[in-house]
């Protein structure tokens, strides 16, 4: 029941998206498609391409290099590679773009060291498509990293090893049999990248490359009585890219399942990289770390050092703001993740289950195409409620434009990450408590209450963190949802870097890097207790010979 | 004793695909330890988890002291039934201690009172002096006399078992075992476990019944269920069986070492004879005796204390039988093989 109404709640804005397709534009839409649809087409997928190929080289030679070679700094590297993750894209573009403009430091020191003058040199330009292409690839390349690295430290050595003794040196037995094992993990992590470069909006926005995202933004913010349905159509149009995305993932994943013939795990080989060829795999790791988060972060520490953001207590203010928006945020999905996740749990029907993943599909939408449909059903319900609202409360507008449309907006494009944490964490409370609580006595809430709610403290505090970074971080939905002049710390550091006023933005900017940290942090922390373990609970289960998951699994195969 | 506590009833179930129950019907009285016997996928944790209630029956029916809790029309749901469930992973709950762990399920009563009950009935298993562990600080042995407890706590009249000491390693679950069914024998309780392990059912047991695929093969003690088997697939679950086939002629069937009687057997019939090997006497042959009931000592396989002796006889037939190892027999060795009566089994051929 809960799970098919929190469900329902998620799918309507994607609907209310499709509905809009054939809809009267009074002419907009034939204008949009004969002038910039064939743009925002090309640019997106030009980024698409872009950023998923070098993401993929990018993400995968460093998983490799740290899993299995051992070379000067590679513990470090390890969890550093993660830090671009905290590295909003639309701050790396407002950095680099500083960095790298005409006006900026390295223009303009390579001038007056060479005396050189405007039109003397050629010095690429940052704000273009290739601008965007490196950025984004320097900001999303960690999902392709952890996602490779998974796939690596959980590949049993033995066939590594066979390959090995079957005449193959290290390359060719990474090409051959490492690589192929590790595909349905890099395209997992991969179909993220891409799903993160459909939904970018800040950085495109920035370098003034016209994607689907940015083309949404701006068709709504048209002064046109069409202008929604527009921008719903243009949704439409990137859903169906999303869409395509998703299939292929899918599809991808059962291609392309392999299951592990051994289970024995031993400590994975570090092959040695000596002198050089060690510090040459330093410099491959350093790159990525160094452009993805360490000039970004450098650019806003001295920039909010020398001048810094002069309103400080309104700066404070909306910090403050921010952070309420996100706990609110942040708990309202904690409390429907739960309510989804034990709803499956009560009655896994295969009803229950396709629900389940409805409610989770949020993630894969852009955050526009999101607030697009959002605002359809808001905006409608707000009509047929005007009469008696504007007697209430005085005002025509009480969803559209209100609160209620921005943490809307959040649930239906971050409930997903909390499902994920959540169902997880219930994922390991096995079926034998459920049963041991029932027979003690706990009518099935009982049970909820008083054992899984209990044991599920660690992910419910995850799942809320999660969430609640994810607000402070995110742009393009709060924008177009947020109630008139009501301003976050990211809206506030967008609107500062879109007037050029980049070392007032420097100080926000700063802040919602740090608060990018948390789960960078914690995260490290997990990677290194990645290696396949036992059962949580209690060590001595585990001789079990396991009689009963072999009836779960007749093929005894360990799927993972 | 008489009375039983618990009555499954032509139980029809289908779980997954492969876990079936046919027309499955178990009694247990109070005081008694009924082990269900089965390999894995025959329905026996399937038929445990409807006994609870945990899964919903579609046909038949399960009766707790005399009232139906499960059948085609009604589903008391788990936390209502007087059952105990112990679970093959113990199913301890991490986030609280032991003596919590006990409180879980206790009937409601003064603070004080649930406490010092929960006390006594650590004290009765040694564990008074973990209460306040935690699970995951337990050895498996004491996980399991936890979980024992706290089902315990809620004085069920049924007990489920569900494989309960196959968690743990081979001596730690024999020295756990006598215990464990003590306990369960002084609370009077009626006790259904399951096990795969035939040994552990026949040192357990009060009766045992034998579940494959989804149907009882036979029911009975465990001596009943040894020397009478009713099929070699029986026969063969708890431990080496010989086996011949033949028909019924006047009465009688004829073996390698003689003739078995078998009154009131139609002629013709297809039997089958079956005999354990520690059934089977041997004795060297005095030179010169008569070829009946004559065999060679193919091969001698020494298992310890007792030999395993490999026979054949003059028409090829292989048969196996035990004896002391002291006893010194040896390869080629001309032997003679009698087998009492009452040491034989028949049984329709399959």
């Amino acid at each position: 029941m809960v799970v098919v109404l929190v469900s329902g709640i998620i799918a309507i804005p994607i609907l209310a998206v499709a509905s809009r397709v054939g809809a009267d534009t009074g002419g907009l839409w034939r204008h949009l498609a004969s002038t910039v649809l064939s743009e925002y087409l090309r640019n997106t997928l030009w980024l698409v391409l872009g950023v998923g190929v070098s993401t993929v080289v990018l993400g995968v030679a460093t998983a490799w290099a740290v899993t299995l070679c051992r070379f000067p700094g590679r513990s470090f590297f390890r969890w550093a590679l993660l830090l671009p993750l905290a590295m909003p894209t639309y701050l790396s573009a407002y950095a680099y773009t500083d960095l790298l403009q005409f006006s900026g430091p390295v223009q303009s020191s390579l001038r007056s060291l060479f005396d050189w003058s405007r039109g003397d040199y050629y010095f690429p330009e940052i704000r273009s498509l290739y601008g965007a292409v490196i950025v984004l690839s320097l900001a999303l390349s960690p999902y392709v990293y952890l996602a490779a690295r998974a796939a690596f430290v959980e590949q049993s050595v033995c066939v590594l090893e066979v390959s090995r003794t079957l005449g193959h040196g290290p390359w060719s037995s990474f090409f051959r049999v490492a690589l192929p094992l590790a595909r349905p993990s890099v395209a997992v992590g991969l179909s993220l990248v891409l799903m993160e470069t459909l939904a970018e909006f800040g950085a495109v926005d920035y370098f003034a490359v016209d994607t689907f995202a940015t083309g949404i933004y701006r068709t709504f913010t048209m002064p046109d009585d069409h202008a929604l349905t527009a921008a719903a159509q243009l949704a439409a149009c990137l859903l169906l890219l999303v869409a395509v995305l998703v299939a292929a993932e899918a599809w991808s994943r059962r291609a392309a399942r392999f299951h592990h013939t051994t289970i024995r795990h031993r400590e994975l080989p570090s092959w040695r990289l000596s002198g050089l060829r060690g510090w040459l795999t330093s410099l491959i790791c350093v790159v990525p770390i160094l452009l993805g988060f360490g000039v970004p972060a450098a650019v806003f520490v001295v920039e909010s050092w020398r001048a810094g953001d002069p309103r400080l207590d309104s700066l404070w203010h909306l910090g403050l703001r921010s952070l309420v928006l996100g706990i609110m945020a942040g708990v309202l999905a904690l409390a429907l993740a739960l309510a989804v996740a034990f709803g499956r749990r009560l009655r896994p029907t295969p009803l229950s289950r396709s629900l389940a993943r409805v409610a989770g599909i949020g993630y894969a939408i852009p955050g526009v195409v999101i607030a697009i449909g959002v605002l359809i059903p808001l905006v409608w319900l707000d009509r047929s409620l005007s009469g008696w609202s504007e007697v209430l409360f005085g005002s025509g507008l009480i969803l559209s434009g209100s609160l209620v449309a921005v943490l809307y907006g959040y649930q239906v494009r971050f409930l997903a990450l909390a499902l994920g944490v959540i169902r997880t964490g219930l994922a390991r409370i096995g079926p034998s408590i459920d049963g041991a609580a029932r027979t003690l006595g706990r009518p099935a809430l009982g049970m909820l209450t008083s054992v899984h709610l209990p044991m599920l403290r660690g992910s419910a505090a995850a799942a809320a963190a999660l969430v609640f970074v994810e607000v402070i971080k995110e742009l393009p939905a709060t924008l177009i949802l947020r109630p008139f002049d009501f301003d976050t710390l990211a809206v506030r550091v967008y609107q500062l870097a879109s007037d050029e006023r980049l070392s007032e933005a420097s100080t926000g900017a700063l802040a919602v890097i740090l608060v990018g940290l948390v789960p960078v942090v914690a995260l490290s922390h997990v990677l290194d207790r990645a290696r396949p373990m036992g059962p949580i609970v209690s060590g001595p289960i585990e001789p079990a010979e396991s009689e009963e998951q072999s009836e779960e699994r007749p093929d005894g195969s360990s799927e993972r | 004793m008489s009375r039983n506590v618990l009555m499954v009833s032509d139980v029809v179930h289908a779980y997954r695909a492969d876990e079936v129950l046919q027309g499955v019907s178990i009694t247990v009285a109070p005081g008694e330890v009924h082990c269900l016997l089965g390999p894995s996928g025959s329905g026996k944790s399937t038929l445990l988890r409807l006994i609870a209630g945990l899964e919903t029956l579609r046909h038949g029916s399960i009766e707790i002291d005399d009232d139906v809790v499960s059948s085609a029309s009604i589903h008391v749901p788990p936390e209502r039934r007087a059952i105990g469930f112990v679970f093959q992973d113990f199913a301890l709950f991490p986030h609280l201690n032991v003596r919590r762990n006990v409180l879980f399920g206790m009937p409601s009563g003064s603070a004080r009172q649930r406490r010092e009950t929960a006390d006594a009935l650590l004290r009765n298993v040694g564990m008074r002096d973990f209460a306040t562990a935690m699970p995951h600080t337990l050895s498996g042995g004491q996980q399991q006399r936890v979980a024992l407890v706290r089902a315990l706590a809620r004085r069920p009249s049924v007990m489920l078992l569900d494989e309960p000491f196959s968690g743990l390693d081979g001596r730690l679950r024999e020295e756990v075992r006598e215990p464990t069914l003590e306990v369960l024998r002084a609370a009077k309780v009626a006790t259904l476990m399951v096990t795969h392990d035939p040994h552990e059912a026949m040192a357990v047991a009060d009766r045992i019944s034998i579940l494959r695929a989804g149907r009882i093969l036979q029911s009975g003690t465990p001596t009943e269920l040894y020397e009478q088997p009713r099929s070699r697939e029986a026969a063969q679950i708890f431990g080496r069986v010989n086996s011949w086939a033949g028909t019924v002629q006047v009465g009688i069937v004829r073996t390698p070492w003689g003739a078995v009687e078998v009154p009131g057997l139609d002629d013709d019939a297809a039997v089958e004879i079956l005999v354990r090997p520690e059934a089977i006497q041997v004795e060297a042959a005095p030179s010169g005796a008569g070829t009946e009931s004559l065999a060679t000592v193919d091969a001698v396989v020494p298992e310890g204390a007792l030999s395993r002796l490999v026979l054949r006889f003059d028409d090829g037939s292989i048969f196996e039988a035990l004896d002391f190892a002291h006893a010194g027999w040896r390869s080629e060795q001309a032997v003679v093989v009698s087998v009492p009566r009452e040491a034989v089994t028949v049984v329709p051929a399959v």
